[in-house]
């Protein structure tokens, strides 16, 4: 029976390792200022979610040595999608780790995890647990929560982005391998691809969950969480500015590419992150024809309302 | 694989050149083709030919419902297992509808006509599809629709299409309504990543009540309202408000021929496995909190009168 | 020119009013102070439903055939008052109630 939606199903987190004693810095930040709420923690690691979400988490901190991206984690449908894609990365020659249930974070069903083109680990699986709505399962006021009012209270994690060297690899991989679409890219003057937008839950509203850009491989370039429209986000700028938060040169800004309104700021590990509305209106479908933009545009493509290009803003963060 | 997307609506209308005002002039929706029977029309930010048809016809009310699949071979699949169901289908024809390729039209149980497809002609988004204008242009006439969100179908028993959506046609149940004996009044079902594609109400079989335009921002629905106050548009009593369910910005208004349309805003995602997250559930008595989250109270014309 | 309507509804005392053959039924009785059953005020929706039961009405718009329809026998049974005017001095059954409305609410505030 085939009707079915299948394969990478949703974004579900981002696992980030950071030199951080007893992570009280960074939960500091994520769960006290920026506004997640914390699901779980251990001797090992916090594990915080948005809001709106019942999964148990979007994000996962945790103690190394130096800063550094771990990993970005996908739920699948189910375990015969866990294994088909198994094969299909394998066959496309990068080894697949495996791992059992609740190895190595809890909550997760059993897992892979493989590194990509672009030297990013992702990690797929097809069960996760819930916290469950924080509002509630019965007749909820679908409300920030009191106590998050006046952080950023981001609803949802919305995409990451990624550099790579070699960005045409890296999204032929996502595609060809892991079904990925490609909603928006930017081309060289002679036709080279050097950023993509992708996307893959059948999406009809959003058009990415990973952000490709040009750069170093491995490494992290934001990470984007949802708002609902630009009105909270220029308010949520008022709270983060009172805060002592640094905000990016942009500000907030209608970003072309993607479609988004968006304001750009670092945590206080220097983590560029996002928050997001809106975005491109297209639906997971063979025929769906991505919107492309060359390089000489890439001023307004990445900010509509300045001027020219934030050099600052290609590099990565992580 | 499935249904990726609620593609367009095709609604009944009396007057035809009205019709044709009212969704471009006051909903700002782009005029794609029309002759003396039909218009289609597109939203600004959809890429596929259209998200609305108008069809000339002696009543009001809703023709059938256009779904796209992202697989050419889910239309044999789904009408085997439509008829498997002991639903009616029937085969369309390539040029029976403009601006798509041909599709197996299905009458749920809930008496609807719901058309699947695979192929639809592409006229690019409105800001162009290369290096394209982000912004709402100074010229742009009527209101700042991105694009057709979901619709609300009316039907004496939502249980059968409810059962047959999720079973079948892989939907997930995000919010419901229920009475006290845990019947369903309302449920909102996902095809997609969103927390609603296709709604179904309570109401005679086979009827239509509204379909709703999706907004970027609680800014925009605020000046589409001031828009629909402008042309006169007759306008649901509590003007603008937030539904509970769902919590989105919303206001509701009718076409010329009287079918509901909605203007709305929100961000709610409810992305997985269908039937991971259970649905959210509405009690009667906190239901007219859920439908006008300000107000409290729900007019008595919200589910009586459909088209 | 004006022809007089008189609106009958089970329960509720008679009213009568006088109707332009340019204005909707539905509009003159709101001018007179009665609040009629409505919704979409388009003919699609079915709210201000009536029966004719004496004179003739015009149509200064469609009216949805299916809620012209009886819904059991599906026999033409009602008029859409919100798109249907006089053509002659009429008596109309209206299918629900209708409300008063206070045509100067602040002029009803002065003393005396």
């Amino acid at each position: 029976m085939g009707l079915k939606h299948r394969g990478i199903l949703r974004i579900a987190y981002v696992r980030l390792g950071l030199n951080d004693n007893r992570l009280t810095q960074s939960l500091n930040f994520y769960r006290d200022r920026f506004g997640m709420l914390e699901s779980m923690r251990d001797s090992e690691r916090a594990y915080l979610r948005c809001w709106h979400e019942t999964f148990q988490y979007n994000l996962v901190l945790e103690q190394t040595a130096e800063n550094q991206l771990i990993e970005i984690g996908f739920h699948l449908r189910d375990e015969e999608d866990l294994d088909q894609l198994t094969d299909k990365i394998e066959a496309a020659g990068i080894e697949v780790e495996q791992s059992p249930a609740n190895e190595p974070l809890k909550g997760m069903g059993r897992s892979i995890a493989f590194t990509i083109p672009g030297g990013q680990r992702l990690r797929l699986f097809a069960d996760m647990a819930q916290s469950g709505y924080v509002t509630g399962f019965e007749s909820p006021d679908w409300v920030t929560p009191r106590e998050l009012r006046g952080t950023a209270a981001p609803m949802f994690l919305n995409h990451v982005g990624l550099t790579s060297a070699d960005p045409g690899a890296t999204i032929d991989f996502l595609a060809n391998v892991l079904g990925f679409g490609l909603s928006e890219k930017i081309v060289s003057e002679d036709g080279k691809t050097l950023s993509g937008l992708l996307f893959r839950m059948c999406r009809d509203v959003g058009g990415q969950e990973l952000a490709i850009f040009p750069g170093e491989d491995g490494h992290l370039h934001h990470i984007a969480f949802t708002k609902e429209d630009p009105n909270d986000i220029l308010i949520i700028g008022q709270y983060l500015r009172e805060d002592g938060i640094n905000i990016d040169a942009y500000g907030p800004t209608k970003q072309s590419y993607g479609n988004t309104f968006s304001l750009h700021f670092f945590d206080d590990m220097g983590i560029r992150l996002e928050l997001c509305c809106g975005g491109r209106n297209i639906d997971a479908h063979p025929e769906s024809e991505p919107i492309i933009w060359t390089e000489s545009e890439l001023a307004r493509a990445l900010s509509y309302y300045d001027s020219d290009v934030n050099p600052g803003f290609l590099d990565h963060s992580l | 694989m499935a249904i990726s997307r609620f593609s367009y609506a095709n609604v009944r209308v009396m007057d035809l050149q009205k019709a044709i005002i009212h969704y471009t002039d006051t909903v700002g929706l782009r005029l794609v083709e029309s002759d003396d029977q039909r218009a289609y029309f597109q939203a600004d930010e959809c890429q596929d030919h259209h998200c609305v048809i108008t069809t000339l016809s002696d009543r009001a009310g809703i023709d059938h419902v256009g779904f796209k699949v992202n697989d050419p071979s889910d239309l044999v699949e789904a009408a085997e297992a439509a008829s498997a169901h002991g639903l009616a289908v029937r085969d369309v024809p390539l040029g029976e509808i403009a601006g798509q390729g041909p599709g197996v039209m299905i009458t749920l149980p809930s008496e609807h006509n719901m058309l699947l497809f695979y192929h639809a002609d592409k006229i690019g988004y409105a800001g162009g599809m290369h290096n394209p204008v982000p912004g709402v242009s100074k010229n742009k006439i009527g209101a700042k629709v991105s694009h057709l969100d979901h619709t609300l179908l009316s039907c004496e028993n939502a249980q059968p299409t409810v059962d047959f959506l999720t079973e079948v046609f892989d939907f997930s149940c995000t919010e419901k309504v229920v009475d006290p004996g845990g019947n369903i009044i309302a449920a909102f079902m996902s095809c997609t990543n969103t927390m609603h594609d296709l709604a179904l109400g309570p109401g005679p079989n086979g009827t239509f009540h509204h379909m709703a335009f999706g907004m970027h921002s609680r800014g925009e629905v605020l000046e589409g309202v001031d828009i629909l106050k402008e042309d006169e548009v007759p306008a649901l009593e509590y003007g603008i408000t937030r539904h509970g369910i769902a919590g989105v910005t919303t206001i509701y208004f009718h076409d010329p021929s009287g079918n509901r349309n909605e203007f709305y805003n929100g961000a709610y995602q409810s992305p997985g496995r269908p039937g991971l997250v259970p649905p959210i559930i509405w009690d009667v008595e906190n239901f007219s909190r859920g439908a006008f989250y300000y107000e409290d109270a729900v007019p008595p014309a919200f589910f009586d009168e459909v088209t | 020119m004006t022809y007089q309507v008189k609106l009958q509804h089970t329960g509720q005392p008679s009213v009568t009013f006088q109707c332009r053959p340019d204005q909707t039924i539905l509009q003159a009785a709101y001018d007179n102070g009665y609040l009629l059953s409505s919704t979409c005020l388009r003919g699609g929706c079915g709210a201000c439903r009536a029966q004719l039961i004496e004179g003739a009405v015009a149509e200064l718009a469609p009216m949805s055939r299916f809620h012209c329809q009886d819904p059991v026998s599906g026999e033409f049974k009602y008029r859409l008052l919100c798109v249907a005017s006089v053509a002659s001095d009429v008596v109309i059954e209206t299918d629900r109630p209708w409300q008063t409305r206070r045509k100067n609410p602040l002029s009803d505030r002065l003393p005396g």
